[in-house]
């Protein structure tokens, strides 16, 4: 079971990637925790979401071929 | 108003724009917050296409690294206010439009005082305690807000808390509940930001101002909208309504908000405790446990005495919490973390609040 991780904005500095995929995780929960096992610099950001360009608010049930985009604020203008 | 000259033919000349549209914009009034890098594209447009009434907010003046951004300024301008030297330019460009230049800092002192005269808000900003004291006091006066910001190389666009046939569509806090801690973003003074970024979301942030005002399209709402200029390519994140919303819930608390303060509370990880280290201050008197769930959610919690204060509740009834240990937990952790940010900003150092990390969905109840 693949899913694809997309990431945005200064998240990419900790990840050093855009986009990446990552096989056999359950659910978002624990695709956050693995992430920010790996890239420990994720844990201090408050990052959003999205599952299949939607945006949630708790831990959900991945699917092969879901796609996970990690959503930074900007404050920038 | 006058729409017969022929400064508006080509815009008339659309159709389903016409000469209604026309004079839609022509009497739309729109408030533009930062005359920066995404307030003078935004601005320039607005004017030229005869948005009727443009007020402008900015306490700032202009310095020579504006210039590569910030195109209604010269370098003879450098020194000068921008909210002045922008309603002379913009003046010069279309002489028909009324300008109104406020050269102060909007705050939440001052925001409701402004926001009614006017139809739609613009976000042009460049902090987090703008865009969220912004947010709030335009979901307040139930104005609908054109959302625009940038990193480096990308933008994000959004329309929030426009009426759409009766229903609100999603606010800045249904995307970002609570503010980032303020060592975790750098912003565009630190990062940098090309000039032609700024053009851009700006004139897709006039372009949704226009479609407001004039009622045409379909606006960018219940989503951001992210934009990469490095790539060319774009993504949609769709928002949904938070159940419980985290800003103010009315004009009084709205007043009482420190933004500045509410914007640099250091990260949440300060606050959180693990099962282990409530169980030994439990083991204190003065320890006071607090359910911020709502009545009647499950699991039902046992194991200590706890006193029963939704999140909703929390604020307004802090002054009854007469301990000086304050712990709040819920189902996940989510809810007390917010608890317990709010009580520590109202309580700052006086007394001592954690929130239990994770909360008990894993059978701390048991």
């Amino acid at each position: 079971m693949d899913v694809k991780v997309l990431v945005f904005g200064q998240i990419r500095d900790y990840t050093g990637w855009d986009e990446k995929t990552f096989s056999n995780i359950p659910d978002t929960e624990n695709l956050k925790n693995l992430l920010e096992t790996e890239y420990p610099g994720l844990k201090k950001l408050q990052y959003q979401m999205a599952l299949n360009h939607s945006l949630i608010a708790m831990s959900t049930t991945l699917h092969n071929l879901d796609e996970i985009a990690l959503l930074p604020p900007f404050s920038g203008g | 108003m006058n729409t017969n000259s022929n400064r508006y033919n080509r815009q008339i000349l659309l159709k389903g724009f016409g000469r209604e549209g026309q004079k839609k914009l022509l009497s739309s009034k729109v408030l533009v917050i930062g005359a920066g890098g995404l307030g003078c594209p935004v601005l320039q447009i607005l004017a030229a296409s005869g948005i009727g009434h443009l007020g402008i907010v900015d306490d700032d003046r202009i310095s020579p690294d504006n210039l590569t951004r910030q195109i209604l300024f010269k370098p003879s301008d450098i020194g000068k206010l921008k909210v002045e030297t922008a309603a002379r330019a913009l003046k010069d460009l279309n002489s028909e439009i009324h300008i109104q230049a406020y050269p102060f800092r909007l705050t939440n002192k001052n925001a409701l005082d402004l926001f009614p005269d006017y139809d739609i808000i613009v976000d042009g900003t460049d902090n987090f305690e703008s865009r969220y004291m912004i947010n709030d006091a335009a979901v307040l006066v139930h104005k609908p807000l054109v959302y625009g910001a940038i990193s480096e190389f990308e933008g994000q666009l959004s329309v929030w808390n426009y009426q759409d046939e009766g229903i609100r569509t999603t606010q800045y806090r249904d995307a970002f509940p609570n503010p980032p801690s303020p060592s975790s973003f750098q912003n565009c003074n630190e990062l940098g930001v090309l000039g032609v970024l700024t053009g851009i979301i700006g004139n897709l942030m006039a372009s949704e101002v226009v479609k407001l005002a004039s009622g045409i399209g379909k606006p960018c709402t219940n989503r951001i909208w992210m934009y990469n200029s490095l790539n060319h390519t774009s993504y949609d994140f769709r928002i949904h309504p938070r159940e419980i919303p985290t800003g103010p819930k009315n004009q009084k608390e709205f007043l009482e908000m420190d933004y500045v303060k509410y914007c640099s509370i250091p990260e949440n990880q300060g606050l959180q405790i693990n099962s282990y280290e409530l169980e030994s201050l439990m083991n204190q008197n003065d320890t006071l446990l607090i359910d911020v769930r709502e009545p009647g959610e499950l699991p039902v919690f046992t194991k200590w005495d706890s006193i029963s204060l939704p999140l909703a509740q929390v604020r307004e009834k802090a002054v009854q919490l007469n301990k000086n240990i304050l712990v709040t937990f819920c189902y996940s952790g989510k809810r007390s973390d917010q608890a317990a940010l709010w009580l520590k900003e109202i309580f700052g150092d006086s007394k001592t609040i954690y929130s239990l990390k994770g909360g008990i969905k894993d059978g701390l109840s048991a």
